[in-house]
């Protein structure tokens, strides 16, 4: 993780912060270090809470080096299969289910946030099959 | 299937929604075949939707429970005329006037298509032919939601036909959709969307659907999407 913050970037996440979501305001503060990874530890001057500089992202609580998360969650979307990736990266099959977990949760807030106020003009619809974890049978 | 297994197992069909001109996938939704299904895809799509856009033209193959989810959705009750003996009609779903909904039947014998019926549901069929561009082809398709169908088919482990890597989990299930659909607007290259620049030794720009839908401006990397921290709203 590199030193150098571009602390513009971030803003308060108390929600009873009259700063609550402004960027730019010049009142975050690194606080300390913390962890193995050595995250910053921010502070908000207004309210004075704490929050960590990869609240927001996937990376927030997780101890594996973030190149290495990416490159096995890179594998998922390209015909990987849990298993498949757990052998290929070395990691436990569990610990990718839990990553894919974060990330799918993750994926979904970053679609809300962009798709809205859409223009359509064609919309066409249809299904796929698939099945959890037996087939009905007809 | 046995008496002690639990609810969630069995079939599971997953709806997809896509833009035709930019390829944007813009909403899925998993569940049974049902018309609460069709209707809970709708309902999502038009909370999608800007205020100013008039209702998008919907192409489908033939299954019905996509046309009453429409009339649920966009339809308004509308009381008959009491012809006098017996007892009062009951209100019925009436589909907007701007409503278009086109449907392709395709009649399988022995997986061979014999016979392709295209079939306009709602709306005037002139404009809809006109808004496919039949005097220069173009006629009623749903190949584009065909062509996400393959790329699913062909990204997720979980899609694959007659192997063992099938979903064991509803919620994984969906949540490797979820990822699907962010890392195939923002991430993937889509190579119908390119355009011709010519400037230097660069030929060609790419474009992810999200571009195309002028969301975004550039390419996004998967470390871009995953640590993308979501405005406060």
């Amino acid at each position: 993780m590199d030193l150098e913050l571009d602390l513009s970037e971030f803003c308060c996440l108390n929600k009873d912060c009259p700063d609550y979501g402004k960027k730019g305001k010049g009142n975050i503060r690194v606080k300390e270090r913390y962890g193995s990874k050595n995250r910053a530890l921010l502070r908000c001057k207004t309210c004075t809470r704490c929050f960590s500089e990869t609240r927001g992202t996937i990376f927030f609580g997780l101890e594996t080096p973030d190149e290495e998360i990416l490159r096995t969650l890179a594998m998922i979307p390209e015909k990987g299969s849990i298993r498949g990736t757990a052998r290929a990266s070395g990691h436990d099959k569990d610990t990718i289910c839990r990553w894919l977990d974060i990330a799918g949760a993750h994926c979904q807030e970053v679609t809300d946030y962009f798709f809205q106020e859409l223009e359509l003009g064609q919309v066409q619809i249809d299904e796929i099959w698939s099945y959890i974890k037996k087939r009905k049978k007809t | 299937m046995t008496d002690d297994d639990s609810d969630e197992y069995g079939d599971v069909y997953t709806l997809t929604a896509m833009e035709s001109d930019t390829k944007l996938f813009i909403s899925h939704h998993e569940g049974g075949r049902s018309t609460d299904d069709a209707t809970e895809l709708f309902n999502d799509l038009e909370s999608k939707r800007s205020n100013t856009s008039p209702i998008p033209l919907f192409t489908s193959d033939d299954w019905d429970p996509f046309e009453l989810g429409l009339l649920n959705v966009y339809g308004s009750l509308e009381q008959r005329p009491y012809c006098g003996i017996g007892r009062k009609p009951l209100p019925i779903l009436v589909p907007p006037k701007d409503l278009k909904y086109a449907q392709v039947c395709k009649k399988i014998v022995k997986g061979q298509v014999v016979e392709e019926l295209r079939r306009v549901v709602f709306g005037d069929a002139e404009e809809i032919l006109r808004l496919f561009g039949a005097d220069s082809g173009g006629c009623i398709n749903t190949s584009y939601i065909e062509r996400i169908n393959l790329t699913i088919r062909n990204s997720l482990a979980r899609f694959i036909r007659k192997g063992m890597n099938y979903s064991k989990d509803v919620l994984m299930h969906s949540r490797a959709i979820d990822f699907f659909q962010a890392w195939y607007n923002f991430v993937k290259q889509h190579k119908s969307l390119r355009l011709m620049v010519n400037c230097g030794n660069k030929r060609w720009l790419q474009r992810t659907p999200a571009m195309a839908q002028k969301l975004t401006d550039h390419i996004w990397t998967l470390k871009e999407l995953l640590t993308f921290r979501v405005p406060v709203q």
